[in-house]
């Protein structure tokens, strides 16, 4: 006889125990609908609100901001590794391109698209 | 690794670029104490660079550097025709925003960068360049279609223009990837045909994100909704200055394929991909022509006439027995750039906003043949140029090139292209027929601001100068248009 | 290490998934979510032919598209963000005036 027979006579014991368990209960076992079985936690706090609840739009603006300047850096990496072999023209491009960031940076904060209100 | 020696030559040559670019920055700062001197800047930085490109559309050698930028006399003839088409936008864009009582310089800066982007296409081979200059073009773009804020139609223009943009854009850098892999090069002078499926797809791939961006059928859906929506001196500008760069991507395209195979060579010598660019000229003028007839609001019929005209210069395009024709493509652009852009500031001078949203009916124009002869007069001048009536540029354009495919032997096309012509006729009469049959009793308003009416000569003066092209050039020391277009087209292989 | 085809098939799969997600969805923010993947599905094509070919070419391709991607999502959201104050939703099918 194959030595792994019982195993697989385990592993069906243990697919089936669970499933006749929860049949048996759902056939016998007494049903009550209340409001609180619906919630995520059977105790604590009563909940408040809806979790799908939608972000104010005030927080994309911020998103955006975020993602044009940490992506931006996706530059610095690799001029940082070569940083020896392309010496003083790497550095004033660089130099070059963070500028320009930084204009950006100055445009937006002087329009105000860093004030939160 | 040595970092590519930059020369005085090449500084000369990007030198237009740099300053539209830097001029663009400086004047969307010039926004943060909500400056109103933004057009006046902006002229200034446009005439700056014009001046820098002066010299360099006459003549010099063929600057290339480090495989990014080609500086021959075709990129630099492209180069001033969009300035030429930036400094008319500005012009229209000024009382209409003045009017509006929403100029800011931002307008102006982001108009600047998108030109920086269209100079920028037309001077390289290098797809990875052309791919970021097609997004320095197209991100400003999509702001300015929405710049109207109470314009919910302007809003929804923006959105629709940047999801089918933006969409065209991911194809054509997938097909670069897949043109990267099968040949190992993203520079267009440089590549050979490497593996056949990759090439062929890779190909197909970019060159519908170009048809994309030019309107061309099938992927014209967008154009009319996004050029009625926009504010008109950006649908001006968009229905002009993006073909003209697109167009010139495509011209050397095609004209470096033709001499040097590659994978696009394999869309245009193949046995069905020669019907495909066929397909596309005779599907985009058909459409364009037949959706303009019904057409009753000015802006959307301008939007399919637009359509219509990249299919006439899509003719030029295909090699057939002999090879690209970049002379008529070329001359076509330069007379359809004069025309369109002159057709928009008259509806520019004429719409006025009804509760934010922008009113362009042709209705609007019962009369004007009498009461405002030389507007009345500039508008029918741009509209029979249009139609491809002589004496004027749009009539010569067509000439150059049907009489060139003619000789390369698609003659089957050229008829369809003429009938076509024949049946623009009527929805480019329409606007006249109103002008001068019709009265109305209803007061016009027209804008009267200096700037309008000087878009509007110049037009005038550019469309019938090109039309007496011919005759002029007999004439010593007079320069013309088709001068410069042939002497340009020599320098293309 | 797998082979290159493989980094193939799955950067096809991504572009397909993409460009299909543009075409059905109608969540705007889905939407941007589709273009972003296709992008970065020429991205990975990029980067699977330049390892294989040894050309550095495709990384340094790689590199600019990931910031101008950054660029387009910025202009992107922000259009709907203008949007979205105007009509309260983010559902395609609601912008329908340039039809009428």
């Amino acid at each position: 006889m194959n030595p792994y027979v019982p195993l697989l006579a385990v592993l069906v014991v243990a697919f089936l125990l669970p499933v006749l368990l929860l049949a048996i209960s759902s056939v016998a076992g007494p049903k009550r609908d209340e409001r609180e079985k619906g919630d995520p936690y059977e105790c604590g706090v009563p909940q408040p609100d809806n979790p799908h609840h939608r972000f104010p739009i005030k927080y994309y603006l911020v998103a955006v901001l975020f993602l044009l300047f940490d992506v931006e850096a996706v530059f610095l990496y690799p001029w940082a590794v070569v940083y020896r072999d392309l010496g003083v023209f790497g550095l004033i491009e660089m130099s070059i391109f963070l500028g320009m960031l930084l204009i950006g940076l100055i445009y937006i904060w002087k329009r105000g698209a860093l004030e939160w209100d | 690794m040595k970092p590519p020696v930059i020369t005085p030559e090449i500084v000369q040559a990007i030198l237009p670029f740099v300053i539209l670019a830097l001029g663009a920055t400086a004047i969307t700062m010039t926004g943060i104490w909500k400056s109103k001197r933004g057009a006046l800047l902006s002229l200034i930085v446009l005439l700056i660079s014009a001046w820098k490109l002066g010299p360099l559309v006459e003549g010099g050698p063929t600057i290339t550097w480090a495989g990014a930028i080609v500086a021959d006399r075709l990129s630099m003839l492209l180069s001033a025709v969009l300035v030429c088409s930036g400094l008319l936008t500005v012009l229209i864009a000024r009382p209409v925003l003045r009017r509006e009582n929403n100029d800011r310089p931002e307008f102006y800066g982001l108009l600047l960068f998108s030109l920086s982007g269209m100079l920028l296409i037309v001077s390289t081979t290098n797809l990875l360049v052309i791919f970021l200059a097609l997004e320095l073009l197209s991100l400003p773009l999509y702001i300015l279609c929405g710049y109207n804020r109470e314009d919910a139609r302007g809003g929804e223009a923006a959105l629709k223009y940047f999801l089918l943009g933006s969409f065209s854009s991911a194809i054509f850098l997938y097909g670069t990837a897949l043109l990267f892999g099968a040949t190992g090069t993203i520079d267009l002078a440089a590549m050979v045909e490497g593996d056949r499926l990759l090439s062929i797809t890779g190909a197909l791939l970019v060159l519908s994100g170009f048809l994309f961006k030019v309107g061309a059928v099938p992927f014209h859906m967008w154009a009319p909704d996004v050029y009625d929506g926009a504010p008109t001196p950006v649908t001006s500008f968009m229905a002009t200055s993006v073909k003209v760069a697109c167009f010139g991507v495509l011209l050397r395209l095609f004209a470096l394929a033709g001499e040097a195979g590659g994978p696009f060579a394999l869309l245009m010598r193949g046995e069905n991909m020669g019907n495909v660019l066929w397909w596309i000229a005779v599907l985009t003028m058909t459409v364009g022509n037949i959706s303009a007839l019904t057409q009753s609001n000015i802006k959307r019929m301008l939007a399919f006439s637009s359509i219509a005209h990249a299919g006439y210069i899509f003719l030029g395009l295909i090699p057939g027995s002999g090879s690209v024709d970049v002379r008529g493509v070329l001359y076509y652009l330069i007379a359809y750039v004069f025309m369109t852009t002159g057709a928009f500031a008259v509806v520019a001078a004429l719409s006025s906003r009804d509760r934010g949203r922008e009113v362009t009916g042709v209705e609007r124009y019962a009369g004007l043949g009498f009461r405002r002869p030389y507007l009345g007069l500039a508008m029918t001048v741009f509209m029979i140029s249009l139609a491809g009536i002589p004496p004027t540029a749009g009539f010569f354009g067509k000439y150059l090139l049907f009489s060139s495919a003619l000789d390369r032997g698609l003659t089957p096309l050229v008829v369809i292209a003429v009938l076509n012509s024949a049946l623009s006729v009527y929805y480019y009469l329409r606007p006249v027929v109103v002008f001068y049959m019709r009265d109305t009793d209803r007061p016009v308003q027209v804008d009267d601001s200096i700037t309008l009416k000087l878009a509007v000569f110049i037009g005038v003066v550019c469309v019938l100068w090109g039309g007496f092209a011919p005759d002029l050039g007999s004439l010593p020391g007079v320069p013309t248009i088709l001068g410069w277009v042939e002497a340009s087209a020599a320098a293309l292989p | 290490m797998a082979p290159t085809e493989q980094y193939l098939l799955v950067s096809a799969a991504l572009f397909v998934i993409g460009c299909v997600g543009v075409l059905s969805r109608r969540n705007l923010l889905v939407v941007l979510m589709s273009i972003e993947l296709m992008l970065n599905a020429a991205n990975l094509t990029f980067a699977t032919f330049a390892r294989a070919s040894g050309l550095i070419d495709g990384q340094i391709v790689v590199f600019f598209v990931i910031a101008v991607a950054a660029a387009e999502a910025a202009v992107g959201l922000a259009i709907v963000v203008a949007l979205f104050r105007k009509k309260e939703t983010v559902n395609l099918d609601r912008f329908t005036m340039l039809h009428q």
